[in-house]
């Protein structure tokens, strides 16, 4: 329990504020699509440039190499400066990227990260199935080896960034004699392969950021395999680790500044029975210091979860907790602005933003990487110890 | 900026040596019997609480204090919740920086006075005093003011039965000018905030322990009720409040340490921690089901020190206002 920030991290802040400041793009990101993809490419291709991308990733990759109190100054100054989510690098920035810096041979590791940080790729994720969501490990997907190469068929679904992914984390059945955990590989997948197919979904926020996609006879080199054939479930659950832990932290950031924004609205709009400020109203008032207190605790457990990092490799099972209060309080935060706004709340692209939009999509939250009942029971079994029972 | 909210080694010798001597020493289950209430078991030990260093911890050495920080009191106090101790521990602890910390370091023993009543206090409140029978002092911490007065000095001291029984009350009236010390400004309220924060994540964790342990070990319908979904998810909900309370808390304490406090933080910690530590106790009685609702088991023991430290020095209305920056 102490301040991590040295006076050479304060100065690493203040460069990174003017740096933010001077550059975060002012125009509106699209909502998907290839203008969306080629928004979050050339973003990112920007803080490559100017030395800003993978600031805890190591040197030889491209990273800055430092520690994980510069990235996580980074990300803060990042929301401060409101700068565009991350959006289509999510996955290679705080999913594939992580995972093979700790998973990954040293091929993996020259050809793919710095394509990363420089924003020359897009990936994806390629876990569930329409037959395996949150039984993962029930998934059917298969690799026959044939060779030096792996000849995958199946089906993947809900890939976020799926239709302008260049690169996919697939997780796949190469073993269907072994027990279902332990006949699974984590392979690199290239989209562009032939055999491929993807059929995008409309989520209900109204925008295409999603897909299903077929494989149909998809050849992928063997040294594509990231950990051991067979042995990709650890390697998937390390991947899970950092989306659980603090890969989200961008958008938590962005959470609390929607959450300063409702207060502001508070202020400045009037009261719901007649008062001068809606803030003014005791119902109003009670529900925006709640979920300002919710939102505190959200950075609060981020912050430990940071200082856990910092004491080991691969994040455990604790970062579910912070998952957990971050997927029921994105709901309930951007659903207020209906309750304070009103009616102009539900304009997109009102005067206040797009509330509509933030609300909708971010019912993901409390599905995608594990649905909050899923995240319950890791946290019962795993943190916990509690029994696994017939349910 | 960025705060490590784990413990440094120190830290967590301090949390192992505290946690360990009041597991030993002033267990919770002590409270099953009624010699125990009301302070009397710390009272018995009190010679070793004092050696262990607890009234004066976060005090400078000038200032006949131990010389360490908010941060080493902080962790106290959550073992002192995981425990139920008795507030006058808490109490001598806040009044060692209000008053003469080599006295409370030598046996001087202090009590918490609370507001009765709701509302506006004039220059003579009437309070409730907390275990005080055994206490030299009162301190009284309203949120402009911190107040130290000679117990001898109240007036109308008459003895009340509560919900809590494990903890005694009596209600006296105090007066501003009775005090024996008075320090203006709001640093010693929000310190002890953080303080009583603290306690109550130690109950909201302690209550989940509690669940966690009953559920692994009932049977019923053939396994233990922790393997049903039901009462897993109700246990991993306590799991996550716990950790909010306990991470707010410590990320306040660390923002006051590194002289940026901030209010509304601090009554973010004291939300978190007052709604975890209720929410989880009632989480607790549910899943021991029969046995949560009886006076034998300690389930019940939880949640009435919970609403108990709650309704110290403020309430919850005060502390919505507090976090939004609307308070008067």
């Amino acid at each position: 329990m102490r301040l991590l920030e040295t006076p050479d991290d304060t100065d690493f802040r203040h460069s990174a504020r003017e740096w933010l400041d001077a550059n975060v793009p002012r125009e509106k990101r699209p909502h998907d699509g290839w203008e969306q993809r080629e928004f979050d490419l050339t973003w990112q291709k920007r803080q490559y440039e100017a030395g800003w991308a993978g600031i805890s990733w190591p040197t030889e990759y491209d990273g800055k190499g430092l520690p994980l109190v510069r990235q996580a100054i980074w990300h803060e100054e990042y929301a401060r400066a409101g700068a565009p989510q991350i959006g289509a690098m999510f996955i290679g920035l705080s999913h594939a990227g992580p995972t093979l810096i700790v998973k990954g041979s040293e091929e993996h590791k020259q050809r793919y990260l710095p394509a990363i940080l420089k924003g020359e790729e897009v990936w994806c994720q390629g876990f569930s199935e329409p037959g395996a969501g949150s039984d993962l490990a029930s998934l059917t997907t298969s690799g026959r080896i044939e060779d030096d190469h792996l000849v995958v068929n199946g089906s993947k679904i809900w890939t976020t960034y799926g239709p302008v992914a260049d690169l996919q984390e697939l997780l796949i059945r190469t073993s269907s004699e072994k027990p279902r955990h332990k006949g699974l590989s984590w392979v690199i997948c290239d989209l562009r392969s032939e055999g491929v197919s993807i059929r995008p979904i409309k989520a209900m926020s109204g925008y295409t950021h999603f897909c299903q996609i077929h494989y149909d006879d998809v050849r992928i080199p063997i040294e594509n395999v990231v950990g051991d054939i067979d042995g990709g479930w650890s390697v998937a659950m390390a991947t899970l680790g950092f989306e659980r832990g603090t890969g989200t932290i961008g958008h938590q950031m962005e959470l609390s500044r929607w959450m300063d924004q409702l207060v502001r609205m508070a202020r400045e709009l009037p009261g719901p029975c007649g008062e001068e400020r809606a803030i003014d109203n005791g119902e109003v008032a009670g529900q925006l210091a709640r979920l300002k207190a919710d939102v505190a605790a959200l950075q609060a457990m981020t912050s430990m979860a940071i200082a856990r990092n910092m004491r080991q490799e691969v994040p455990g099972a604790e970062g579910n907790l912070v998952a957990l209060q971050f997927g029921e309080l994105v709901r309930r935060v951007h659903g207020f602005a209906f309750e304070l706004a009103g009616n102009e709340a539900f304009e997109r692209d009102g005067p206040w933003g797009d509330w509509p939009y933030e609300y909708l999509d971010g019912f993901k939250w409390g599905i995608g990487g594990g649905t909050l009942e899923i995240r319950r029971n890791t946290i019962g079994e795993r943190l916990l110890g509690l029994p696994k029972g017939r349910s | 900026m960025i705060l490590d909210l784990m413990l440094s080694d120190e830290q967590e010798l301090v949390q192992d040596s505290t946690g360990g001597f009041l597991a030993d020493r002033l267990p919770l289950e002590r409270l099953r019997e009624e010699a125990n209430w009301q302070a009397d078991a710390e009272i018995l030990v009190w010679d070793e609480l004092t050696e262990l260093g607890l009234f004066g911890l976060g005090v400078e050495e000038s200032r006949g204090g131990i010389g360490m920080s908010l941060a080493e009191e902080v962790i106290v106090a959550q073992a002192l919740g995981e425990q139920l101790v008795s507030p006058l521990v808490l109490a001598t602890m806040v009044a060692a920086h209000l008053g003469d910390a080599g006295e409370y370091a030598a046996g001087r023993r202090a009590s918490f006075a609370t507001p009765v009543r709701r509302g506006k206090y004039g220059e003579r409140i009437e309070v409730h005093l907390l275990d005080s029978k055994a206490s030299e002092d009162i301190v009284l911490l309203l949120p402009d003011r911190a107040m130290l007065f000679d117990r001898s000095a109240l007036a109308d001291l008459t003895p009340v039965a509560t919900m809590d029984e494990t903890v005694g009350f009596e209600r006296a009236t105090l007066d501003h000018a009775a005090a024996r010390l008075s320090v203006e400004g709001s640093r010693l309220f929000e310190q002890a905030e953080l303080l009583i924060s603290s306690c109550l994540a130690g109950i909201a964790q302690q209550a989940c322990n509690m669940a966690v342990a009953y559920a692994g070990m009932r049977e019923q319908f053939g396994q233990p009720i922790g393997a049903f979904q039901a009462v897993k998810h109700s246990c991993a909900e306590m799991a996550r409040r716990a950790e909010a309370a306990l991470c707010q808390t410590r990320l306040a304490t660390a923002q006051s340490l590194a002289d940026t406090p901030d209010s509304s933080a601090i009554a973010c910690a004291r939300l978190l921690a007052g709604d975890g530590a209720i929410e989880n106790a009632k989480a607790n009685i549910q899943v021991h089901g029969g046995m949560g609702f009886t006076f034998e088991a300690n389930a019940h023991l939880l949640l009435k020190r919970a609403h108990l430290l709650v309704s110290l020095n403020g309430n919850r209305a005060q502390l919505l206002q507090r976090i939004i920056g609307e308070e008067e």
